[in-house]
C-alpha cells in the first residue's frame, strides 16, 4: 500500500531484456510481448499549439516553423504572454494622454481621465504575468488590432538564399555528370543507351553532349552555361553566382560601455538562444516569441509494425483511440508488508496482484529456482534470469503443500459498487488459505518469503516468474472466412523483479486482521 | 522570392541537420537559414540536467543519455517523424570513433532514419561564405568554454568578495564552488575580452597583487565592478579586474608558449609557401566562444603583433590577415553549412544508407563520393 | 500568543483591521485606508512598526520587526522599522525589511530578508526569498525559482479598486477593530 507513487519498486522484463515498472510499458497484442519505450517508434499524430489548441496540417505547421501565429512567450521568462487592452485618448494639442490600464478582457468603458471629449480607442499590448515583462519594455507602442505582432526576419535570408541555390546548380551538375558517366561507362556504347532523359534513342548523344557541354569545361568556371534537360530553360550561371564573401581587415574595436556595466540589460544565454537569428545582448532586443507547437505522438512497434497506442487526434481529447498499455493485460504486483530484515532467516512478506484487464485472469506463480530447474516448456518463450541481478531469494510459502507452483484466480476489473461481497466467495472456496491471505474483487494478497542470499547484502533485490494466458489478435485472416480477426491466445510468461529497499529498512505497517494470517 | 524557397523546405522529406557540440546542440530543417532551436546538449536525470558528455567512458549510460536526447530533439524541437527521414550530422573532426559509432547504430537502427550522413564541421562552416579558394578556420572549441569558467572560479576566489546573509565576506572564505551554469552566466554577462594593450598593461605591471592596483588606480582605470546575485541569499561582488581578465587564459601562453594565436601562426608555417597568403586573406572564426564581446579584435592584434613584432617575425612573411563574416551568428555557423548540404541532391551520395548498414555495419571515415561499402 | 506579550496600537480612522486570530506584539501604528485581512501577525519586538496609508496586507502575513541573531537584547536600541503608502502583501508572505517605500509588492510567501531595503516599485514573486544586505533598486521584480531580476520601465499598476471593494464588505463579515489607541498590558508569567 505505501508503494502506491513509488513506481520504480517492482519491474517487469521487456522483451528486449530491459527492466522497467508496468506502467512504462506497452503490450502489441499483434505479437503477444511486452515492449518498452526502446521498442516502439514514435509518430506525430497531429501537430498543436499548446495554449490556444490550434491545430494544424504537417505541410502548413512545418511551413509556419511550428510556431503559433497568435500565442506569444515572454522573452525574458518563457510564460505565455496575455493581451490586455487599454484605452487612450487621442493626441490632442495640449493635454497630453493619460492611459488607465485594465485588466484583460474586462473591457468596461471607464472614462478616459484626460479633460478632453476625444474618441477612446482601444490598444493591445502584450504582457506577462509571471516576470511582469509587456512589450513597452522595448518600447513598442500599442498595436490597434490584436494580431498584429510580427516575427522579425533573418537579415541574412537574402544571402542564404543566394547561396543556396548556388549550390544546388552545382549540386545538379555533379548529379547528372555521375548520371552520364553510369551510362557511357558501360562497354558497347553501340546499344541504345541513353543520357539521362534527354534522348531515348541514342542517336543524338554526340549533339546533346555538347549542348550539355559539361566534359569539355572545367566544373568550377563561372562562365558555364547550364543546360540540363531540353525541357529545362538555359540558364545563365554568371548571374546567379553569389558575390563572394569579402574577408575584412579591420574589425570594430570594443565598445565603450562594457567597462561599466549594468547587469540588469544584459541578456542571459538562455534568453539569447530562445530567438535563434537574432540572440540579443541587451535586454532591449528582446522580442516576444512565437509559441512553439507540441506534439502527440502515436506508438509502434518495432516487429510487426501496428500501432501500440493511438491518441485521438484532437488536441483537445485526452483519450485514446489504441490503449495498448501493459496494465490493461498484465496484473499489476505491488508490496504491500514486509518485516524489519533478518538476513539469517525466511521474511515473510505480504505481495498485492491487481487485476486491470476486463477478463478473469489465471495466474501460475513459480520461483526462479522452478524456471531454471525445469527449463522451458513447449509453447512458452524462455525466460533468461540473470542471476546478479537479485540478492534474495523469493518462495511461496504453502505450508505443507509441497507442489510449488500456485495457481490463483483473479476476477475482472469492475466497478467496486456493482458487486457484493459474496462475488469473491466462489474463488476463495478454492484459494490456498496459507498462500492467499485476502481477496477481494480483483486484487489479492499473497504471502511469501524472502530470504536474503547473504549476510553483505545492502540492498533486497528478488524475482518471481509468472505466468497467465492472453488473447490477442491476429492480422492473418483467411480468405474463406469473412472478415473476422482470428483471435490467437498464447501462455507468456513475465519475469518480476522487486526492489524492497536497503536491508535497513523498518518494517511497513499492516492490518492486525492480516497479520495473524502470517 | 522567399516564399518560394520556404516552401522548397516545408515538404515531408526534408533532411533534418542536427549538430550535437559539446555544450549546445543546433537543430532544424535543411534549406533553413537558422536552426529552428539550439538547445543545451543535456537530458533530465532525475530531475537534474546532466550533461551528456561529462562522463564518455561508460557507454551504455552514454548511449541510453544519447537516445533520450535524440528522441527529445525529434519530438519536442523538430517535430518530425524520425522513419524514412534523412539526417546530416554535423561533427567535428576530432570526434572519437566510438561516439560515432554510437550515433550510427541510434539513428539507423533504433529510430530508423532512411541515412545518416556526417559532415565535417569545418568544411560545413567554408560552404556558408559561397566560392572562396581556401580558409583557415579556428573553431572554438568547448574546452575554451570550460577554461574560462575554471579561469573566472580561480579569479572570484582570488578577487572577489561576496555578501552572505548580510555577512561580507571573502570569497575564498566561503569555500564555494559555484556550478558550471552560474560560471557561465558570469563569463556572458558580465565579462569581456579586453583589447590587446590593456592585457599589456596588466601583464606587464602585475596588476593583480593588490597593491600595485592601487598605485596605479588614477592612471589606468580598471573596469566597473558588478554585484551578481546569486539565488536568494547571496551576492558576490565581482570586481572589474575578474570581468576583464577571465579570458586571458586563450590568450596567454603557457609553457610551451602556445595560445590562440599561435595556433593560428602555427599552422600557416606550417602550410606550403604558396598558399599561404591565401590562407591568411581568408580566416573564418565561428563558435560560441568566438562570440563574446572583443574576442575578434583581440585575436587580431595578437595575430598582428606576434607576427610583426616577437616570435613570427622572422618566420612568417605575412604582416596581414583578413576575416571573413558568416551569413549567420557565429555559433551556428557550422549548422549553417549541414543545412547547405542537406538540401542538395547530392547528399544521398555522401551518406550511410540504412539498408546498407544493416547488412555490414560499417561506418566509413570518409566518403569518397561511391556508395559506403 | 497574543496575550502573553503586550502591544500598543494606534489604529488611523478609515483603516480595517480585522480581528481574527490577529496577532500583536509591541508598539504598532497603521495608517488610514489599510486593510489588514485576518490571521495577521506584526511582532514589533525590537522596536516600533509605523504601516502608512492605502497598504494591502493579506491573510497569513507576518510583519516582524525582530532582533537579530546573537543580539544582546536588553542593551538595544530600539530600531524603527518603517512601511511605507500602497503596498500589497499577498497572503502568506514574511516581511522583516527595516524599510519599505511605497507601491511594493510581495507577492504570496515571499520572504524578505532583515538586511534588504525595498525602495519603490518593487515587485518580489510569489515564493521567492531574499535574504541579502542591499538597497533594491526601484522597479527592480524577482521571480522564478532562481530568482533572477529584472528592472521594470514603470511602477506596478496600483489597486485602489480592490482597496475599494474590501473596505465596503470586509466590515460586514468580520469583526474589526475600532479605530484609536488600544493598549493591553503584558500579563506576566512567573
Amino acid at each position: 500500500m505505501t508503494s502506491l507513487l513509488k513506481v520504480d519498486k517492482v519491474k517487469y522484463q521487456c522483451s528486449c531484456g530491459t527492466f522497467k515498472p508496468l506502467c512504462y510499458l506497452y503490450f502489441c497484442r499483434h505479437c503477444l510481448k511486452v515492449k518498452c519505450k526502446e521498442c516502439v517508434i514514435l509518430e506525430v499524430d497531429c501537430r498543436f499549439c499548446p495554449s490556444c489548441y490550434e491545430n494544424l496540417q504537417p505541410h502548413e505547421a512545418i511551413n509556419r516553423k511550428n510556431r503559433c501565429q497568435q500565442c506569444f512567450n515572454c522573452p525574458c521568462c518563457g510564460h505565455t504572454l496575455v493581451t490586455r487592452a487599454t484605452n487612450t485618448a487621442s493626441l490632442s494639442a495640449n493635454t497630453s494622454a493619460t492611459v488607465t490600464d485594465l485588466d484583460e478582457s474586462s473591457l468596461s468603458s471607464t472614462s478616459v481621465m484626460s479633460g478632453q471629449a476625444t474618441p477612446s480607442k482601444k490598444v493591445y499590448y502584450l504582457a506577462c504575468g509571471f516576470c511582469r515583462w509587456s512589450t513597452r519594455d522595448i518600447n513598442l507602442n500599442d498595436q490597434l488590432t490584436i494580431n498584429s505582432w510580427k516575427q522579425q526576419d533573418n537579415i541574412h535570408e537574402q544571402r542564404f538564399q543566394e547561396l543556396l541555390l548556388y549550390y544546388k546548380q552545382i549540386a545538379n551538375k555533379e548529379k547528372l555528370e555521375k548520371d552520364r558517366k553510369k551510362y557511357t561507362t558501360s562497354k558497347g556504347g553501340l546499344l541504345l543507351r541513353t543520357s539521362s532523359k534527354t534522348d531515348k534513342y541514342g542517336l543524338l548523344t554526340p549533339l546533346t553532349r555538347r549542348s550539355i557541354g559539361l566534359r569539355t569545361t572545367t566544373p568550377t568556371s563561372s562562365t558555364t552555361s547550364l543546360r540540363a534537360t531540353n525541357t529545362a530553360k538555359p540558364v545563365d550561371s554568371s548571374t546567379i553566382q553569389p558575390k563572394q564573401s569579402t574577408a575584412l581587415e579591420t574589425i570594430t574595436p570594443l565598445e565603450d560601455t562594457f567597462f561599466n556595466l549594468d547587469l540588469s540589460k544584459m541578456t542571459t544565454m538562455k534568453q539569447r538562444l530562445s530567438s535563434v537569428e537574432i540572440q540579443p545582448v541587451y535586454t532591449d532586443g528582446l522580442y516576444p516569441i512565437s509559441k512553439h507547437f507540441t506534439s502527440k505522438q502515436s506508438k509502434r512497434c518495432k516487429e510487426c509494425d501496428h500501432n501500440v497506442l493511438k491518441p485521438e487526434p484532437s488536441p483537445k481529447v485526452i483519450k485514446f483511440k489504441l490503449h495498448q498499455m501493459a496494465m490493461f493485460f498484465i496484473p499489476d504486483i505491488r508490496i504491500w508488508y514486509h518485516p524489519t530484515w533478518d538476513s539469517n532467516r525466511e521474511n515473510v512478506c505480504v505481495l498485492s496482484i491487481v487485476n486491470q484487464s476486463d477478463e478473469q485472469i489465471t495466474l501460475k506463480l513459480m520461483t526462479i529456482d522452478d524456471i531454471l530447474k525445469n527449463g522451458s516448456s513447449t509453447g512458452i518463450d524462455e525466460i533468461k534470469v540473470d542471476e546478479k541481478l537479485l540478492t534474495a531469494k523469493l518462495d511461496f510459502s504453502g505450508g505443507n503443500d509441497t507442489n510449488k507452483e500456485k495457481i490463483v484466480q483473479l476476477h475482472a476489473h469492475i466497478d467496486m459498487n456493482e458487486t457484493d461481497s459474496k462475488y469473491d466467495n466462489e474463488f476463495r472456496e478454492n484459494d490456498d488459505k496459507q498462500f492467499v491471505i485476502w481477496r477481494k474483487f480483483a486484487k489479492i494478497a499473497i504471502k511469501c518469503t524472502v530470504k536474503p542470499h547473504n549476510e553483505n547484502v545492502k540492498n533486497i533485490i528478488a524475482g518471481f516468474v509468472m505466468e497467465h494466458r492472453v488473447v490477442g489478435i491476429s492480422s492473418v485472416q483467411t480468405s474463406i472466412q469473412p472478415a473476422q480477426p482470428e483471435q490467437n491466445s498464447k501462455i507468456i510468461r513475465h519475469l518480476v523483479t522487486i526492489d524492497f529497499g536497503s536491508i535497513d529498512e523498518p518494517a511497513l505497517t499492516l492490518h492486525s486482521s492480516l497479520k495473524e494470517g502470517l | 522570392m522567399s516564399s518560394l524557397f520556404d516552401s522548397l523546405s516545408a515538404s515531408e522529406k526534408t533532411s533534418i541537420v542536427i549538430d550535437i557540440g559539446h555544450a549546445y546542440t543546433k537543430c532544424g530543417f535543411a534549406g533553413s537559414s537558422s536552426p529552428r532551436h539550439i538547445i543545451p546538449t543535456s537530458v533530465l536525470v532525475n530531475e537534474k540536467e546532466q550533461h551528456i558528455f561529462d562522463n564518455q567512458s561508460d557507454l551504455g549510460l552514454l548511449r541510453e543519455q544519447l537516445t533520450e536526447f535524440i528522441r527529445l530533439i525529434y519530438y519536442k524541437y523538430i517535430i518530425a517523424n524520425c522513419r524514412d527521414r534523412r539526417v546530416v550530422l554535423v561533427e567535428s573532426v576530432i570526434t572519437p570513433t566510438k561516439i560515432r559509432h554510437l550515433l550510427t547504430d541510434i539513428f539507423l537502427k533504433q529510430f530508423e532514419a532512411s541515412s545518416l550522413a556526417f559532415v565535417p564541421s569545418h568544411l560545413a562552416a567554408t560552404f556558408t561564405l559561397g566560392r572562396v579558394p581556401l580558409a583557415v578556420q579556428f573553431d572554438s572549441l568547448p574546452y575554451a568554454g570550460k577554461a574560462i569558467h575554471g579561469r573566472i572560479q580561480q579569479l572570484l576566489e582570488q578577487h572577489a568578495s561576496v555578501t552572505k546573509n548580510g555577512k561580507k565576506q571573502l570569497f575564498k572564505d566561503i569555500n564555494l564552488k559555484l556550478d558550471q551554469e552560474i560560471l557561465e552566466d558570469i563569463k556572458v554577462r558580465c565579462c569581456f575580452v579586453s583589447p590587446f594593450e590593456r592585457a599589456q598593461i596588466y601583464a606587464e605591471n602585475d596588476l593583480l597583487s593588490p597593491e600595485k592596483q592601487r598605485k596605479n588606480d588614477d592612471v589606468f582605470k580598471s573596469a566597473g565592478n558588478v554585484d551578481y546575485p546569486v539565488v536568494s541569499d547571496m551576492i558576490i561582488h565581482i570586481p572589474g579586474i575578474v570581468r576583464e581578465l577571465a579570458c586571458e587564459v586563450l590568450f596567454e601562453q603557457d609553457i610551451d608558449g602556445k595560445s590562440i594565436a599561435t595556433l593560428l601562426l602555427d599552422s600557416l608555417v606550417q602550410s606550403a609557401l604558396d598558399i599561404r597568403r591565401q590562407l591568411a586573406d581568408n580566416i573564418l572564426i565561428i563558435g560560441g566562444t568566438a562570440m563574446m564581446p572583443g574576442f575578434l579584435h583581440r585575436l587580431n592584434s595578437e595575430l598582428i603583433h606576434l607576427a610583426n613584432v616577437s616570435t613570427y617575425n622572422k618566420k612568417l612573411a605575412i604582416k596581414t590577415f583578413h576575416y571573413h563574416s558568416p551569413p549567420g551568428q557565429l555559433n551556428y555557423v557550422t549548422w549553417l553549412g549541414g543545412s547547405f548540404f542537406g538540401a542538395l541532391d547530392t547528399l544521398e551520395s555522401q551518406s550511410i544508407i540504412r539498408e546498407k548498414y544493416l547488412e555490414n555495419g560499417i561506418v566509413p571515415d570518409w566518403f569518397t563520393g561511391e556508395r559506403a561499402g | 500568543m497574543s496575550s502573553n506579550l503586550g502591544y500598543n496600537v494606534t489604529i488611523a480612522p478609515g483603516t480595517f483591521v480585522c480581528e481574527e486570530r490577529l496577532q500583536l506584539v509591541g508598539e504598532i501604528s497603521i495608517g488610514t485606508k489599510t486593510v489588514l485581512h485576518p490571521s495577521v501577525s506584526i511582532i514589533a519586538e525590537a522596536g516600533p512598526i509605523y504601516i502608512g496609508e492605502g497598504n494591502l496586507i493579506e491573510e497569513q502575513c507576518v510583519i516582524a520587526n525582530r532582533f537579530p541573531p546573537n543580539a544582546d537584547k536588553d542593551q538595544m536600541n530600539q530600531i524603527v522599522m518603517i512601511i511605507g503608502n500602497n503596498n500589497v502583501f499577498e497572503v502568506g508572505s514574511h516581511c522583516e525589511a527595516l524599510k519599505v517605500g511605497d507601491n511594493n509588492i510581495l507577492e504570496c510567501k515571499a520572504r524578505v530578508g532583515r538586511n534588504i531595503t525595498l525602495t519603490n516599485g518593487c515587485v518580489i514573486g510569489a515564493k521567492c526569498s531574499l535574504m541579502t544586505n542591499e538597497i533594491l533598486p526601484e522597479n527592480t521584480v524577482i521571480y522564478g525559482s532562481e530568482h533572477e531580476r529584472r528592472i521594470m520601465p514603470d511602477r506596478p499598476a496600483f489597486q485602489t479598486h480592490q482597496l475599494d471593494f474590501l473596505a465596503r464588505i470586509l466590515p460586514t463579515s468580520h469583526y474589526v477593530l475600532k479605530h484609536g489607541t488600544k493598549t493591553h498590558a503584558p500579563t506576566s508569567h512567573s
